[in-house]
């Protein structure tokens, strides 16, 4: 009331909004974007140009060097060489050896002027390599390197000497001559009709005559080799290509790595489908085809089928793919996360936990068998319980249910085959003949798919067991917040490495005797624990971003504690923390690669132990560390954009 | 006084609190609170901030601890017994000043989930309960929106709805309207009166006194932790008898 009289003018009939005018022009538009955003004072008129100009030679310096200019050809790192030497050759290259020589023998006013020069150009090219990755190649440097030796002529004839070298390559490729291996293709054009012994005698008279004319004649000869040698003188892939599938498999038999193919594509549909639940209906069943193909492709190829195997092989993923693919999120959710630790197990070493853990009896595999069947049997008869309830039969479900059910049992509870000469009965011959065989479980695994291993046991693992940590951290009872607190500050005051330097060393000590438990399992267990400290500091965080309020709210109506957590505190304190999660996890990510310290193979020690060190692949560091970089980005880039991916599909308003 | 059966005498106090001192560490808050509930009966509760009106209705559903003397509700001793804890809350439903929705559930999801894991009700019943007291608070179509797209006043009348959907006995408000823009305090009280009207045991903690005026059977001032004077609305507010009471008054209704 008292208002109204105030503003009298601005209210009733009389009031008309006044009219929303354009904004100034300049304030809009892209000139004024690029203006604002790239040219906004003296501090961006400098670090803008700049900055583009560090970007643009660093980027196509990458761009060269790992695509244009990159080989994948041979079976070695010769051809690649070979391309390195060619260039070597290159007019630029010999025309500064040719100025420096020319330099030198001129008549300074004294020694110390010629060694100014010398010293100036040295440094320049070793700043320009090394702080801007651009200007100075490898070749360069030796130019520098040379002159700052004062010994033009030497080079020279090192260039002469080159002919005769690349010769031997070719020759060498040649003998050894694989389908694989061929000499590149451009290099065959354009050696063809040289007569490279010719060209290195008549280089070395003109060094010896001192005379550039004369060999700049003698060099341009060979113009189209050299220029071959430039256009592949970048990253040799070859290693990459011939060594593949180490890097993938580690040193997994090679007629078994089907095995490791078909649960990668496994963890592939299981994960896909539950990362983005929402998918079409199409998109779904693609992804399962593909999959299921995949799958079969493996299988074929690691057993060797013909006839009616060979199209089981195919057939069944295909059902099996198409009919997951259709559950629910929940149920895929379900049988995932119990089904697909199992199956993963069982195909990569055929028993689960009770096969590492080498036991001579087997009554601790029965105790686990029975508790994992207790499990599955009490979910299995929620299950029928509901279906009977709401009067629907869910004939998939229980099909699956009971697949899995057998599965525990024929992994846990049969009786194992011994391969001795006994008589063994009609079942245990059918059993034995379904059973894969075993693998052994210690040094062979490498590669990514130690890396891989360790990692997802990482994640899954550490994810809950950080919820538990983080909640008994907060907890009333002091027991077990004592416990919790112990535990975090203690791993996380304790370098990774030191966990598994304990797990190998101390474990063992408290295990009984006749009982070991197998490296990779040690490390997977050090690194879960470790992981999970630093996850339920992040948990905890975000539990503590929450308002008391949230489980006043919860408890006046009545949820139980167990009821809060899971509903309200949870879902809630997840969300705020999925920034730090991603954090940890990819943290965890890279942590494996320490496993090669207590000699395990991941996939750098693949890299840096395994392959790096043997002749043939000798000198290409610098490709082998870009590839196991660029995988470890890559993957690492997925997992911090599907974070952000989960973040805007979770947001709920503005709130928090 | 039987406390297996509960007490469906209509006679009977819904609440009976006897004898009840609550200290926080070495501060008493609560001294010797007796107070008695009768059903039906509208209660508001006033007092000077810090005098100890949020802490005992927060005694009364066992978000708080007393330490001694007894609180009964509806039968029920409470005790530090989980069950029995369980049990109250079932039937007192509360309304905070920051409303406390859950804004990662939907508004249909705030009022169903209790019903659903606590009451065990079917998803579907429990839909349909929830509808019919979003109707009652006037907001059924924001029902599949987020908390944080609603407007304060709207969020407070959805946790009207999220605790009436429990089908609770008793309902306690803590300073409901307080953190209401001006505009908004009218429409939350609206929906308390029509609560009142239907016949809901209510305990108001509430500086609102027209609300007190038209509703409330009983009017009760605490100071200093003590419940310093009750009383009918009309004499409460006309022949206060304590000095501490008038004093309040005074500071009150100046405006
Ligand atoms: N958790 C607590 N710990 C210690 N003191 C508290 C706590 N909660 C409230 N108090 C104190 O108890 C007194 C009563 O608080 P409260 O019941 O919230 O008052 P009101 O709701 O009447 O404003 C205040 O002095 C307050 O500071
Ligand atoms: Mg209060």
């Amino acid at each position: 009331m008292a208002n109204q009289d105030l503003n009298t003018e601005n209210t009733g009939a009389n009031f008309k909004p006044t009219p929303a005018r354009d904004a100034p022009l300049n304030e809009i538009g892209w000139v004024a974007t690029i203006k604002r955003n790239l040219f906004a004072g003296p501090i961006s008129w400098v670090a803008t140009p700049v900055l583009a100009f560090i970007i643009v030679s660093v980027l196509t310096h990458v761009l060269s060097w790992g695509f244009l200019k990159a080989t994948n050809h041979g079976a070695s790192n010769r051809t690649c060489h070979l391309a390195e030497r060619t260039s070597l050759l290159a007019k630029g290259d010999i025309a500064n050896l040719v100025a420096g020589k020319l330099l030198l023998s001129k008549s300074y006013q004294s020694q110390d002027e010629r060694l100014f020069w010398v010293d100036r150009q040295t440094h320049w090219s070793r700043f320009a390599a090394s702080t801007l990755g651009f200007g100075a190649s490898y070749d360069e440097l030796m130019t520098a390197d040379i002159l700052a030796d004062r010994d033009v002529s030497r080079a020279l004839s090192q260039r002469a000497d080159i002919l005769s070298t690349i010769q031997k390559d070719i020759d060498f490729i040649e003998r050894n001559a694989d389908p694989e291996a061929v000499v590149h293709p451009g290099l065959a054009k354009a050696v063809e009709g040289l007569d490279l012994l010719a060209g290195a005698a008549a280089l070395k008279a003109a060094v010896a005559a001192m005379d550039p004319a004369a060999f700049e004649a003698a060099r341009s000869k060979f113009d189209a080799m050299i220029h071959w040698g430039e256009a592949h003188n970048g990253a040799c892939w070859t290693v990459v290509k011939r060594r593949w599938q180490q890097f993938l498999y580690g040193f997994y038999p090679a007629d078994q790595v089907w095995r490791v193919a078909v649960t990668g594509l496994l963890l592939l549909m299981g994960g896909l489908s539950l990362l983005w639940p929402g998918r079409s209906q199409t998109s779904r069943s693609v992804t399962a085809g593909a999959v299921a193909l995949g799958m079969g492709f493996a299988i074929q190829s690691g057993a060797a089928l013909s006839g009616f195997g060979l199209v089981l092989a195919y057939i069944i993923p295909l059902i099996l793919a198409l009919l997951y693919e259709n559950l629910s999120t929940g149920r895929r959710g379900l049988i995932f996360f119990l089904g697909f630790p199992f199956a993963a197990t069982w195909l990569l070493i055929r028993f689960s936990l009770p096969q590492a853990i080498t036991l001579v009896s087997s009554p601790a595999e029965w105790i686990l068998g029975l508790l994992v069947l207790a499990i599955w049997g009490l979910v299995f008869w929620q299950s029928l319980k509901t279906q009977s309830a709401s009067k629907t039969f869910k004939p998939l479900t229980n099909a699956i249910y009971l697949i899995l059910g057998a599965l525990t049992f024929y992994i846990f509870l049969t009786v194992r085959v011994e391969p001795s000469g006994d008589e063994l009965s009609a079942l245990q011959n059918l059993l034995g003949s379904l059973r894969l065989s075993d693998v052994e479980v210690d040094n062979i695994w490498g590669g990514l798919l130690a890396t891989a291993v360790t990692g997802l046991t990482g994640i899954a693992v550490s994810l809950p067991l950080g919820v538990v940590l983080a909640l008994g951290r907060r907890s009333d009872l002091p027991i077990v917040s004592t416990f919790s607190t112990g535990f975090i500050e203690f791993v996380r005051g304790v370098p990774l490495i030191t966990i598994l330097f304990m797990a190998s060393v101390l474990l063992p000590l408290f295990l009984p005797e006749g009982v070991t438990i197998n490296k990779l399992l040690r490390a997977l267990v050090g690194v879960s624990l470790f992981a999970s400290a630093y996850m339920a500091e992040v948990i905890r965080g975000g539990l503590q971003g929450l308002s008391k309020g949230q489980t006043e709210g919860a408890d006046s109506l009545g949820l139980s504690f167990w009821q809060t957590q899971r509903f309200i505190i949870l879902p809630q304190a997840l969300k705020i923390s999925i920034p730090g999660i991603v954090n940890t996890f990819i943290g965890l990510y890279k942590d494996t690669t320490l496993l090669s310290i207590i000699g395990i193979f991941d996939l750098l020690g693949v890299g840096s132990r395994s392959v790096l060190p043997s002749l043939e692949w000798a000198r290409l560091e610098a490709e082998v560390y870009a590839f196991i970089a660029l995988f470890f980005f890559l993957s690492c880039f997925f997992m911090s954009r599907y974070s952000q991916h989960l973040e805007r599909r979770l947001a709920t308003g503005h709130d928090h | 006084m039987s406390s297996e059966a509960p007490a469906l005498n209509d006679q009977e106090p819904i609440i009976t609190i006897n004898g009840m001192n609550k200290w926080y560490g070495n501060f008493h808050v609560l001294k010797d609170i007796n107070l008695s509930v009768a059903r039906q009966e509208k209660i508001v509760i006033a007092g000077p901030s810090g005098s100890g009106k949020s802490t005992l209705i927060r005694c009364i559903n066992a978000l708080e601890e007393h330490q001694e003397g007894s609180i009964i509700v509806d039968g029920v001793q409470l005790t530090d017994n989980l069950k029995n804890i369980e049990a109250i809350r079932k039937e007192v439903g509360m309304v905070f000043q920051s409303f406390n929705l859950f804004p990662h559930l939907t508004v249909l999801e705030n009022c169903t989930l209790a019903p659903i894991w606590v009451r065990k009700m079917p998803k579907k019943e429990a839909e349909e309960v929830a509808m019919h007291y979003l109707g009652k608070v006037r907001i059924p179509e924001q029902a599949h929106k987020f908390p944080g797209q609603l407007s304060g006043g709207q969020q407070q009348r959805v946790a009207i709805a999220r605790s009436l959907c429990m089908r609770p006995r008793v309902m306690l408000f803590d300073e409901p309207t307080s953190a209401l823009d001006p505009e908004m305090i009218k429409e939350v009280l609206d929906t308390m009166i029509d609560l009142a009207n239907e016949g809901m045991t209510m305990l108001v903690v509430t500086h609102e006194m027209g609300f007190a005026r038209q509703v409330a059977d009983r009017v009760i001032f605490m100071d200093a932790g003590e419940i310093v004077e009750q009383n009918n609305p009309e004499d409460f507010f006309h022949h206060p008898q304590n000095e501490r009471t008038k004093e309040f008054l005074s500071q009150i209704l100046r405006d």
